[in-house]
């Protein structure tokens, strides 16, 4: 592995040309540059070496006998001690409320890694069954990976699960206690180093295919996608990859991208479980012949469940309300189907690259943590990464409010595809635009009776997001919730806090996800960054 | 964008006239006002203030007063395990730290006892040391904590854990600073009822005090928020990283719509680091 940090160190001085920043927007340093930093040349015989491997990360949960009947183990309670610690290990649920402990497993967690190499460029992605990863908990991943691997990008992305033990903090058993079983994150630093070590050793000759297909009907997405808020833009673009071997054709990896939130067993259930998205990997595996690694991609505002109706096996109607499986298995399979379909050309986009050439840019920066409610769970140890570059003497509001670390990459894998990391729930309008009501299918754009409705006059104007990346327009990925978890991604100009309680109360209207964001400065910092890290100097004009 | 009017709010708090201890009234400011409910504006009614500047205490004791306390949690009303409670007659005795009474450590239930010495209707209890134990995790540790003017047979004891004096400051976007103190309270009327509409001015014999530190409590959520620029329902305010020593704390109210700040209420208490002093604030005994 390469040195991220010297290179940070050594590109202090090179900043991009930025004379076209926006308000708020940060001055972008490229910390890694391969292949084209000095550490990261490119000679070889230009071959694409793919490997793939998996680990599960199901906790190992510890039976006990609820004797008071309360839902919890209380001192006292006979309890199966898995690990030997002498004392019981509690794993909280993240993503939806506090308190909710799980009780038992319905299917595996996984992590599930993939690795390409080109000459001396190497990078591994690993995606997790989790709602989210801290960038210091990447850091501490990297830190188990074995020099001799050559890893120089590792990227870790988490499915957004909400039925995965807690990673981050502030789903513990009250808002102010840390729901982090540390012992479990350990273990799944161990194992996704794990995983990529074993993906190194099983690197071999591979070629590329490239699949993208709109998951609709026509214009109608009631059976795959909703969109919980207001405006409706969506994205059911399924973007698919899939890896063979260059000498023997067969199948080593198939990466699924695809954007929608793993959230439809609701508050009630304390099963483990990767929700649709086990039912959509078994699906489509069943056609793959290899591994799905999933990875989730614009599911800010939220995409996802709700509004969608599937129909079992039984021609039975289902809907996400009613939080059970009935709705999440023929959800997640009828998903899953479109894999396939996304790689045969009479229905998806698809592109063959026997020799795609990688590459990747990286840049680490600082953004500021607005959100009053963060401010407090870093305060009080709810979350462990640490806040920075302030001055405790004066409010920590505007450029005094905390900062913190993240990062983010773009990658291009041939020249038809590309891809940028997303360390959070981007809103698909800041993706794709769609503020002109041109991505809504068949639901209803805006609910005028809703109050604090978006102001679309301040809307960001075209060019978006993917449409500067490079490569072909329906090969363009955004890998959310990769590399960091920083919550939602909102639109400045729809971004409305409760005026007598921000982030704690949701404003008026569609405005929920604002609690849950680090501010509204993170179009700017994040989005403009991404901006910045595509475009590296080019005209800001889509391609 | 939100941030501006963040500013805008931080920077009414504290612009004020000379008068009335650098307070003016804020725009909008009510007059003092009661609030059976807070989230209904039709049980709004008007303090009794008839008692300010009487003296409005009972007789203090003649006798030693046996006393049963629990120690329960600020936050969430759980026991306090381990706490050691102590009374003092004065600040005075505060300050050389000799208390007239001190009880052994609360049980699991937080319970304890001690005998109240005669002489004083109102007391200042000190309590310190306790954990709160709740199922699953790590003992929660918790604040000295100094509960002023109360009356001397009051058995409920407050205790403030590290993790609440913390977060609230976070919430007004204020970082809790240890070495500094906390002052929270509220002023009640004569029928020991707290007082909405109230501002609040804090000075130390320890050093300077910032004023855009001293917030107020929305009721409807029961925490401070930097947009409440006056006492709510629940009357309450707090103080945040207040420089130990003695702290004078001067309350003031409208009287009237648009009317001028009237002295209402005024302590002077102690604040020492990494504590909280929650104070019950009286009218004034003299005008």
């Amino acid at each position: 592995m390469r040195s991220i940090v010297l290179f940070a160190l050594l590109c202090g001085a090179c900043d991009t040309k930025s004379s076209s920043l926006g308000i708020d927007e940060i001055p972008l340093k490229i910390a890694q540059r391969c292949p084209g930093d000095p550490s990261c040349p490119d000679s070889g015989d230009g071959k694409l070496y793919v490997g793939a491997s998996k680990r599960k990360t199901t906790p190992a949960l510890e039976p006990f006998t609820d004797t008071n009947g309360n839902g919890f183990w209380d001192p006292g309670e006979a309890f199966t001690d898995e690990n030997g610690n002498g004392t019981y290990d509690a794993y909280w649920l993240a993503g939806r409320d506090n308190a909710l402990l799980a009780t038992a497993v319905h299917d595996d967690l996984w992590a599930r890694g993939w690795v390409v190499r080109q000459n001396q460029t190497t990078i591994a992605f690993v995606s997790v069954d989790l709602i989210g990863y801290f960038v210091d908990d990447v850091k501490a991943t990297r830190v188990l990976l074995d020099p001799s691997w050559g890893i120089d990008l590792l990227v870790v992305s988490a499915t957004h699960d909400h039925h995965a033990p807690d990673p981050i903090g502030q789903w513990g058993p009250d808002d102010s206690t840390r729901g982090v079983n540390d012992n479990y994150m350990a273990f799944l630093h161990q194992q996704i180093a794990g995983v990529v070590g074993e993906c190194v050793a099983a690197l071999k000759p591979a070629k590329m295919t490239a699949g993208s297909i709109l998951t609709a009907d026509g214009k109608d997405l009631t059976k795959y996608i909703g969109d919980g808020r207001d405006p409706t833009v969506i994205d059911p673009r399924m973007h698919v990859l899939q890896f063979d071997g260059a000498d023997d054709g067969k199948p080593i990896v198939t990466v699924v991208n695809w954007a929608s939130h793993p959230d439809s067993l609701g508050s009630q259930h304390r099963m483990v479980t990767s929700d649709y998205v086990n039912y959509m990997r078994e699906e489509a595996e069943l056609g793959t012949g290899d591994d799905v690694v999933f990875v989730n991609a614009a599911v800010g505002g939220q995409i996802g469940p709700s509004n969608v109706v599937v129909t079992d096996a039984n021609g039975m109607t289902h809907t996400d309300g009613e939080h059970a499986y009935s709705f999440v298995e023929p959800w997640g399979r009828g998903v899953g189907d479109f894999v396939a379909r996304a790689l045969d050309p009479t229905q998806g986009d698809v592109i063959t690259d026997a020799a795609p050439k990688i590459s990747f840019r990286t840049t680490a920066f600082k953004i500021h943590v607005d959100n009053t409610r963060f401010q407090a769970a870093e305060q009080i140890g709810v979350f462990s990464r640490p806040f920075q570059d302030f001055d405790k003497h004066k409010p920590l509001i505007g450029n005094n409010a905390p900062q913190t670390d993240t990062e983010m990459s773009y990658i291009q894998l041939g020249d038809q595809v590309s891809l940028i990391t997303m360390p959070g729930e981007i809103h698909p309008e800041l993706w794709i635009g769609g503020y002109d009501s041109s991505d809504t299918y068949n639901y209803p754009f805006i609910d005028s009776t809703k109050p604090n409705p978006i102001n679309l006059a301040v809307a960001p104007k075209a060019p978006y997001l993917r449409d500067i990346m490079d490569g072909n327009p329906n090969h363009r990925m955004v890998f959310g919730l990769s590399s960091d978890f920083l919550g939602y991604i909102v639109a400045d100009c729809n971004f409305v806090l409760d005026p007598s309680l921000p982030y704690i109360d949701d404003a008026p209207g569609d405005h929920y996800e604002e609690t849950n964001s680090v501010g509204a400065r993170a179009q700017p910092e994040i989005v403009g960054t991404a901006r910045q890290l595509v475009l590296d100097g080019r005209p800001n004009v889509a391609r | 964008m939100m941030r501006n009017s963040l500013v805008f709010a931080l920077l009414a708090v504290g612009c004020g006239g000379s008068s009335n201890g650098g307070l003016s009234p804020v725009v909008g400011q009510p007059a003092v006002f009661l609030q059976s409910n807070e989230k209904d504006p039709s049980t709004i009614t008007a303090p009794n203030l008839t008692c300010l500047g009487e003296s409005s205490d009972p007789a203090a004791p003649t006798a030693p007063t046996p006393l049963d306390l629990t120690v329960l949690d600020f936050q969430d009303s759980d026991p306090v395990k381990g706490a050691t409670v102590e009374v003092y007659t004065s600040l005075d005795k505060v300050n050389a730290m000799t208390p007239d009474a001190t009880s052994t450590p609360t049980d699991d239930m937080g319970k304890t006892s001690l005998t109240v010495p005669p002489g004083s209707y109102r007391v200042i209890f000190r309590t310190y040391g306790g954990v709160i134990v709740k199922v699953g995790q790590d003992p929660i540790t918790t604040l000295d904590t100094y509960e002023f003017n109360r009356t001397y047979n009051d058995p409920n004891r407050l205790s403030v854990s590290q993790k609440t004096k913390n977060a609230l400051p976070a919430l007004v976007n204020v970082f809790a600073d240890d070495t500094q103190g906390v002052v929270a309270g509220s002023l009640h009327d004569c029928d020991d009822k707290e007082v909405g509409g109230t501002l609040i001015s804090l000075k130390s014999t320890g050093g300077a005090v910032d004023p855009a530190n001293n917030f107020y409590f929305n009721a409807d959520v029961d925490l401070p928020s930097r947009e409440q620029l006056w006492a709510s329902a629940d009357g309450l305010f707090v103080g945040l990283n207040l420089p130990p020593g003695n702290v004078t704390l001067d309350v003031y109210g409208r009287m009237s719509a648009n009317a001028g700040l009237t002295h209402l209420g005024s302590d002077v208490l102690p604040v020492r680091a990494n504590a909280i002093t929650i104070v019950q604030v009286e009218l004034l005994t003299t005008k």
